[in-house]
């Protein structure tokens, strides 16, 4: 059952919301000099298209050059008149059409074709489960955390969900989280290239979510994308960011967040403020989503370690874009015996400081507060960019630490990490780079000695758990390193296709260590002790 | 008549806090001066006297013990030392809104290696938070002398009030969006000071005094780096500027316990001033920051002689200057 609330609450009228648009972006723009963004604009886009552009594209760059070419003789007004233009085919490019009945449809059928999935694998098991009606998806992405808060929140202000971001199923994972906690539909930026395939693009586009184009990098483009959050945060459309920006290429947790998306919330916050708005607060919910495998993981460390994949922030074709291996993933998935699991962190106000379940703001000591103060004085609406800009910068910290609270670790990052470390303690004088490109023989270890440094691994781990400052997953809160080390190696030969770790005998293969490296960044952000020294004559 | 909204409040009565109360209220802008102090409250509404100098208290300046009525104005600067600072957070909290914005005036950290700045934003919900600093001392200007002072937060308009708030013919504000190198450079007036007496006390070279300062300068901005901060904000008025101050102040309390600390090592008659110099030993050991004059220091205050600290630290190998 929908629940009507966010973008859910009443139908939009698309045309209404193009219209505010333009204008609130015009409003924005009102003291910048338009000359100066149109030309970097025109620039920008031209060299992106290049000549060789398709019919849409044509009349688009058309559009563009003759723009640039009255530039400077342009007056104010005719330059307000391109602005306008441009404006517009941003916003209708990124507009999404939410629709509130493919959403009703989508969430009835999704967890069905999933399920026919399994149906391939166990048939008999699966056909008793459905029967029996335990059957469910929630099985498998589970929720946890300050959902009850959340639930609550979504009728006192405007939610922002800030996730993680591994892989591209992110977004369905916890958009089925939020459905199934019977929690509202919140709109959310993606790829403009995960809209290629016109079956998956339709649905995205009626679900919540709205087009990024990571290619347009001019201003202009950046004013509108950012006015459109806004926009929505003020209509109370509960939203959802990746504050890292793109998938964490390394495996590790996002530590640097894009503030530019993050900085809406509270240029919203402070419109609602100026316009008594009812319902005013807007209130960001740190998520962390946790897999002990990641589909495109492969890809992602590939680029990661490639400097010129560095700058490659838009991948088109990687494992996301292959149905058969999205496919195979999500049969692994459902068939593991870990879930996918999704952590709602504790609220926070625009300005990083916790918020409680009333919604109110809370101070170090949990004593609640209105924290409209920080932006009013004297009872006045005061706006000053460059204490938003701290006040923002707060609050990407506080959204980081929850990350690392946040985060579940399993089987999979603690034997990488274990692994790699060995590898560190044999060959202390050679740095990273070098020690991924040792022969396979120098990246064998012996049981006992992986073993002894999952031991002591652990140990830090489940002292760290225990103060709260990380979350333990599958058998890593109690289980023995055997078990921890057996669990991994298994889950490593589930899915990818090559293995990060495989064991024969007694014998311990870092047989991808890319790969491994991917998972064992996870752990890169925890205060862990140096790995014990490796003793001589060893690795076997 | 009702009274006037008072613009400011200033939280401490001592010495520094009243003379600095006296100064904003000679503009003739009202506020409060707050002293847990009944006694002492009474004291300045009676006689209308400061302490430092018995200069006149301005009408415009309202002594208060009522704390919630000292919170009234958005704008507060806290005049205790670093000490004192967790202990008086703790008592405003409750009443302090996010309206407010703190201004501090501690030379030092905390104990537990905290700047002040971060034991008002730990304790409270503000987080709009200043650090004036430099070679300033509130009496002397009300005695005619001319002085200039550094106003350090992240938040340019907060620069900007205290700025303009603390325009006086003889007073020089200066601005810096750098609070953690001003703090540092607070910090490190202790040791200087200290350093300053020992030199003074055992009749060093004259040379001595240059080196100290010019060293403290490296030495101060990596504890600064090491923070979040900038190098080049110990070479301004929070920084040297109040180091040299102090040089030859024969007269500050600090510099006189050096003094006597050069003929009895391991005998610090100012406690507070050790316990900053072994807080900035500790931070800079957790933070791996090489700080060889402020262990130099600590190490005359916990017995070792004079000389021998001296002669090691001289013995220390040497790099390039800025390093």
């Amino acid at each position: 059952m929908l629940r009507k609330e966010g973008i859910a609450r009443q139908p939009i009228d698309d045309g209404e919301v193009i219209d505010d648009l333009v204008a609130a972006v015009e409003k924005r723009l009102a003291g910048a000099e338009l000359a100066y963004l149109l030309n970097e604009c025109c620039f920008a886009e031209e060299k992106r298209l290049g000549s060789q552009v398709d019919g849409k594209d044509a009349g688009y760059l058309k559009q563009l050059r003759e723009i640039r070419r009255r530039l400077a003789s342009a007056s104010e007004e005719e330059l307000r008149a391109d602005l306008g233009q441009l404006v517009r085919i941003y916003a209708e490019e990124i507009h999404g059409h939410f629709d509130a009945s493919t959403y009703e449809s989508a969430t009835r059928v999704l967890p069905q074709g999933l399920a026919l999935l399994l149906r391939k694998q166990r048939l008999w098991g699966m056909l008793s489960r459905t029967l029996s009606g335990t059957l469910s998806l929630s099985d498998r992405i589970r929720c946890s955390g300050e959902t009850a808060t959340l639930d609550r929140l979504v009728e006192l202000g405007t939610c922002i969900l800030v996730p993680t971001h591994l892989s591209n199923l992110d977004s369905p994972a916890i958009g089925f989280a939020l459905h199934d906690a019977g929690l509202p539909p919140m709109i959310y930026g993606a790829g403009i290239n995960l809209f290629t395939n016109w079956l998956l693009s339709w649905f995205m586009d009626h679900m919540g979510a709205y087009r990024i184009d990571r290619a347009k990098g001019h201003q202009l483009y950046k004013e509108v994308l950012k006015e459109y959050s806004t926009y929505s945060l003020e209509r109370r459309w509960h939203s959802l960011f990746f504050p890292g920006g793109t998938r964490a290429r390394s495996g590790g947790l996002e530590t640097r967040l894009k503030k530019g998306l993050l900085a809406t919330g509270l240029e919203a916050y402070q419109r609602n403020l100026a316009n008594g708005r009812d319902k005013g607060r807007v209130f960001f919910f740190p998520a962390t989503i946790n897999y002990n495998l990641v589909l495109e993981a492969e890809t992602l460390i590939e680029d990661h370690l490639q400097v010129a994949g560095r700058s490659r922030y838009i991948i088109s074709d990687d494992e996301f874009s292959r149905p058969d291996k999205v496919l195979q993933f999500v049969r692994n998935m459902l068939s593991l015996d870990n879930p996918v699991e999704v952590v709602f962190g504790q609220p926070l106000d625009p300005f990083g400081n916790p918020v409680g379940p009333d919604g109110l703001s809370l101070d170090p000591a949990g004593r609640p507060f209105d924290p409209a103060g920080y932006v009013m004085s004297g009872g006045e609406l005061v706006r000053d960019t460059q204490r938003d800009r701290h006040y923002t910068g707060r609050l990407a910290e506080a959204i980081s630490r929850a990350y690392r609270r946040d985060t579940i670790l399993y089987e999979t990052h603690v034997l990488a990490a274990a692994m790699h470390r060995r590898l560190e303690a044999h060959h202390p004088g050679e740095d990273l780079f070098r020690r991924l490109l040792l022969p396979a023989q120098l990246r064998c270890f012996d049981q006992r000695e992986v073993d002894e440094e999952l031991r002591a691994m652990l140990g830090e781990l489940r002292a760290l758990a225990a103060r709260g400052e990380l979350r333990l997953g599958g058998q890593l809160a109690e289980g023995r390193p055997e078990d921890v080390c057996r669990a991994g190696v298994h889950q490593f030969s589930c899915y990818h296709s090559s293995r990060a770790v495989t064991q024969d005998g007694t014998t311990l293969l870092m047989e991808d260590p890319k790969l491994a490296l991917f998972y064992a960044n996870r752990l890169a952000t925890y205060p862990l002790s140096r790995p014990a020294k490796a003793a001589q004559g060893s690795p076997s | 008549m009702s009274e006037q909204r008072p613009i400011a409040a200033v939280l401490g009565a001592g010495p520094w806090g009243a003379s600095f109360a006296s100064l904003l209220g000679l503009q003739g802008q009202p506020l409060r001066l707050w002293s847990s102090s009944a006694e002492k409250v009474q004291q300045l509404r009676e006689t209308r006297r400061i302490e430092a100098g018995g200069a006149e208290l301005p009408e415009a300046v309202s002594p208060v013990t009522d704390l919630d009525l000292a919170l009234e104005p958005e704008l507060l600067f806290l005049a205790v030392p670093p000490s004192r600072v967790a202990a008086l957070v703790e008592r405003m909290a409750p009443s302090l809104r996010p309206e407010h914005r703190v201004v501090h005036t501690a030379k030092g950290f905390a104990e537990d290696g905290r700047s002040v700045s971060s034991i008002i934003r730990d304790g409270s919900c503000v987080l709009r938070v200043a650090a004036l600093a430099g070679p300033v001392e509130p009496a002397d200007l009300l005695r005619g002398e001319e002085a200039a002072a550094v106003v350090a937060s992240p938040f340019a308009a907060l620069v900007e009030e205290v700025q303009s708030l603390l325009s006086h013919p003889r007073l020089r504000t200066y601005g810096s969006l750098d609070l953690v190198g001003v703090e540092v450079g607070g910090a490190m007036w202790s040791p200087i000071a200290l350093a300053a007496g020992l030199i003074a006390g055992a009749g060093l070279g004259r040379a001595l005094p240059a080196v100290l300062l010019t060293r403290a300068i490296v030495e101060a901005g990596r504890l600064s780096v090491a923070l979040g901060g900038e190098r080049a904000t110990l070479s301004g008025l929070a920084g040297i500027g109040d180091w040299m101050r102090t040089l030859h102040d024969h007269d500050d309390e600090v510099v006189r316990a050096g003094m006597a600390l050069a003929a009895a090592p391991g005998h610090c008659e100012h406690a507070e001033a050790a316990a900053r110099v072994a807080t900035l030993v500790a931070l800079a050991e957790r933070l791996g920051v090489d700080m060889p004059i402020v262990t130099a220091v600590d190490a005359v205050i916990r017995g070792r002689p004079l000389q021998e600290a001296l002669g090691t630290l001289m013995l220390l190998p040497t790099g390039f200057e800025g390093d």
